[in-house]
């Protein structure tokens, strides 16, 4: 079923004949679904790198370029979800809601607040109120969050569970040597502790995974001798100090749509321009194309520190950029999808963008 | 006797209870006699039954954990197929547990073979946990024919760098730096253990989506030290070094030791081939290529063939069949290649080995500077690998214990 039967589907049920006509951009919609990638093909055998490429794309959200303004919910208690909004910008809507949700109305965004957490399954149906509630959008509406199942807390002191910290870094072990060995999950966020008395450069190092069941395996994994950071085994250990972060950009990990795979530390930016078909193999010529990171580098590094940008394999001009935190890689999404910014200018039509998986969402095999 | 029936992807699936495994000395003194005792692990499946795959004369004996999809390469050495471990949990993103298994066949008929998976297991420990060199996570040695030889069970990684290179992949600048640096970090772990990889080429460099390198296949690999031997064993070295086209000239036509060089010619042909898009020498045999290196770097001094002191190097003294001795430019040879690029080139690819830079000079390279992590370039931990253990093994018997004992060892210290 494609995804516009799904939408008229849905419109249906909603008792609210939709005109795709007028509703919808179809030529726009279409455009987007031509760059899309088909979760389904996640099971067909891959050999060539169009195929493997897919499967890297496949189960990450690629955000299209039309994407509307669209409501998505956040967890707390209502005093919370109204101070960590902004007083001045939110009101709370006569909409009727569960008990347990409001809804909230900040920079254009429409949020379902959910004043206690919620579960997976809960979720769900949390998803079905909204869309019969609220104008069809140009997807179905975006929910969110704080279950016990993805672990995406906004309170602070709530995700000590998911952080674990690892000591006495040798010299000459950077970040890059560490995380390529963190294996379980994706991360929320990695941060370099130094140590004042010490001479070595990044001394501590503490990181965060999204989901707890991930951080669990992870844990017994670092547990066993497997776990080595250049042939040296280091012991782990969980990280029960309380947060004491910004909280600020906090809403951010909040935006997670249940419809789309996770959002993650990296994102994929892949250069739109027409590509002239070189088979290689017979011609024997290569086209070395002129690209520059460095002014990419530094337009990224605005939203935060950044622990690698790497080249991505493609058939087009394609590179990752893998933040510390999770919520300036969002941050960083939105605002190259914010008409107004400077990022949206200089990338939103000659780059396409999404979130790519992070380098530690791999299995613990042992 | 339990018998478990899988829904298995290859041809002519069976499964084998009851097969030998060896994981331990003891052990393999008895492996004539079938165990009768089978354990029964948590989820009441034997530990001891394995499941067989077949497709055409590959055959692999694979413990019910894993799952085999399918085969991923062949070659001189054995097979690699892919498989899928049941018993580990996905992550919550869904990526599944999938592992590559390399099966190193012919190591109990050929000394030689058993050498180098001995050597391939010792290194795979002695490198384990540096970030572009391949982790080994399981390893086990089966005797039973068809299905004997050394299986290896290493994370499994998307392509390797010469399916990369030999398809329409587009490639920048920024790539071919990114790449290069990492195959020098890796060679400076390996090359500070007093190692030399010696089969140095874009196949055995492997390469995830996001364009993490590691280095596999150590079945080659030497110590330096090893290397300055007699005469004699050195002509013998060098029958099987390194494949043609990546091999360094002095391993064909000097017969005197070579050091860790060899390597850095190898990644001077590997930085060739990206921005060619096809190997840099294609020789067909020893001599020729040799040619295929004249042709581009012009003849090699008299002075340096007089210094290998063999026939070839002789012989080639004396060859006029050459219209031009002349080194070629590198940007008439190298389409599109940068000036730090070309730099680089020369300091890599030079006949003199001793002008050849280290890997420690290399990584100093302007060329890889914008790509660079100071901090991020470690040396072994371990210190100088220790080639003590071979010259104990005289015989095929030895070398089959040692080998069992350090499969033995592996897996004791994986917990």
């Amino acid at each position: 079923m494609t995804q516009i039967e799904t939408q008229v589907q849905k419109s249906t049920i909603d008792g609210r004949k939709l005109s795709l006509e007028q509703d919808f951009n179809i030529n726009k919609y279409k455009k987007a679904k031509t760059t899309w990638v088909d979760p389904s093909h996640h099971k067909r055998r891959r050999s060539g790198f169009r195929q493997l490429t897919k499967a890297y794309l496949a189960g990450h959200s690629r955000l299209s370029s039309n994407n509307k303004v669209e409501p998505y919910a956040v967890t707390g208690t209502e005093e919370w979800l109204i101070k960590a909004f902004d007083n001045k910008k939110v009101s709370l809507s006569e909409h009727d809601l569960s008990e347990d949700q409001v809804m909230i109305k900040n920079k254009g965004r429409r949020i379902i607040g959910c004043t206690k957490r919620t579960t997976g399954a809960q979720l769900k149906s949390d998803c079905k109120i909204l869309e019969s509630e609220t104008e069809f959008v140009s997807r179905p509406a975006t929910v969110i969050i704080n279950s016990e199942d993805n672990n995406l807390s906004l309170e602070p002191l709530e995700c000590s569970t998911t952080r674990m910290v690892l000591r006495d870094i040798p010299e000459n072990t950077g970040l890059e040597s560490i995380v390529s060995q963190i294996k379980g999950g994706p991360l929320k966020q990695v941060t370099i502790l130094k140590d004042p008395s010490s001479d070595l450069t990044n001394n501590t190092i503490t990181f965060e995974f999204v989901y707890k069941a991930d951080a669990i395996e992870f844990m017994k994994y670092a547990n066993t001798n497997m776990f080595k950071i250049n042939g040296i085994h280091h012991q782990v250990i969980w990280d029960n100090r309380p947060i004491v972060r910004d909280p600020k950009n906090d809403y951010l990990l909040a935006t997670q749509d249940l419809n789309e795979p996770q959002k993650t530390r990296c994102l994929i930016l892949k250069f739109n321009y027409k590509r002239k078909v070189t088979k290689y193999k017979n011609k024997f010529t290569n086209t070395i194309i002129k690209f520059d990171p460095e002014e990419m580098i530094k337009d990224f590094r605005m939203f935060g520190e950044i622990q690698a940008f790497t080249p991505v394999i493609s058939r087009r001009v394609c590179v990752s950029i893998i933040f510390m935190d999770i919520r300036d890689s969002i941050m960083a999404m939105e605002c190259m999808q914010n008409p107004t910014t400077y990022m949206y200018k200089r990338y939103h039509k000659k780059w396409t963008f999404w979130y790519g998986p992070d380098f530690t969402d791999q299995p613990c095999l042992t | 006797m339990s018998k478990i029936t899988y829904s298995l992807p290859l041809h002519n699936n069976k499964n084998l209870p009851n097969q030998n495994l060896v994981t331990d000395a003891s052990r393999y003194n008895h492996n004539k006699k079938p165990r009768s005792g089978i354990s029964s692990s948590g989820n009441g499946l034997s530990s001891h039954v394995r499941n067989i795959y077949t497709n055409g004369t590959t055959q692999f004996s694979l413990p019910v954990k894993y799952v085999a999809i399918q085969i991923l390469g062949k070659g001189s050495y054995g097979t690699v197929c892919s498989a899928r471990d049941v018993t580990a949990k996905a992550t919550q993103n869904n990526k599944e547990p999938l592992l590559a298994i390399k099966k190193i066949t012919n190591i109990l008929n050929r000394e030689i073979l058993l050498k180098r998976a001995i050597r391939e297991l010792k290194f795979m420990k002695f490198f384990q946990g540096h970030k572009n060199i391949v982790n080994l996570i399981d390893v086990e040695l089966i005797l039973e024919k068809p299905y004997d030889g050394l299986y290896c069970y290493q994370e499994l990684i998307d392509y390797d760098l010469a399916k990369v290179i030999h398809s329409s992949v587009q490639l920048t600048e920024f790539h071919i730096r990114y790449f290069i640096y990492q195959i020098l970090c890796g060679l400076k772990y390996i090359h500070s253990a007093g190692v030399i990889h010696r089969d140095l080429k874009p196949g055995n460099i492997l390469c995830t989506v996001n364009g993490s390198l590691k280095i596999c296949d150590f079945g080659l690999a030497r110590g330096i030290e090893q290397i300055a031997v007699t005469a004699v064993q050195q002509q013998d070295i060098t029958n099987y070094v390194a494949t043609r086209w990546y091999r360094a000239p002095e391993i064909i036509l000097s017969r005197k030791p070579y050091d860790k060089s060899i390597d850095m010619w190898a990644v001077g042909c590997i930085l060739g081939e990206f921005y060619n898009r096809r190997p840099l020498f294609m020789g067909n045999d020893s001599m020729h290529q040799i040619y295929q290196v004249i042709k581009t770097l012009g003849y090699p001094p008299n002075q340096l063939l007089v210094e290998y002191g063999s026939v070839k190097a002789w012989n080639l003294i004396n060859n006029n069949s050459f219209s031009t001795t002349e080194k070629k430019d590198w940007i008439s040879v190298l389409p599109g290649a940068s000036a730090d690029a070309i730099n680089l080139m020369d300091n890599l690819l030079c006949w003199e080995p001793d002008k050849r830079i280290s890997v420690f000079e290399a990584l100093d390279h302007r060329f890889v500077d914008n790509v660079r992590r100071n901090n991020d370039e470690p040396s072994c931990p371990h210190g100088i690998f220790d080639f003590e253990y071979e010259s104990h093994l005289k015989s095929m018997d030895a070398l089959k214990e040692y080998l069992i004992n350090e499969i033995s060892t592996f897996r004791a210290n994986r917990k």
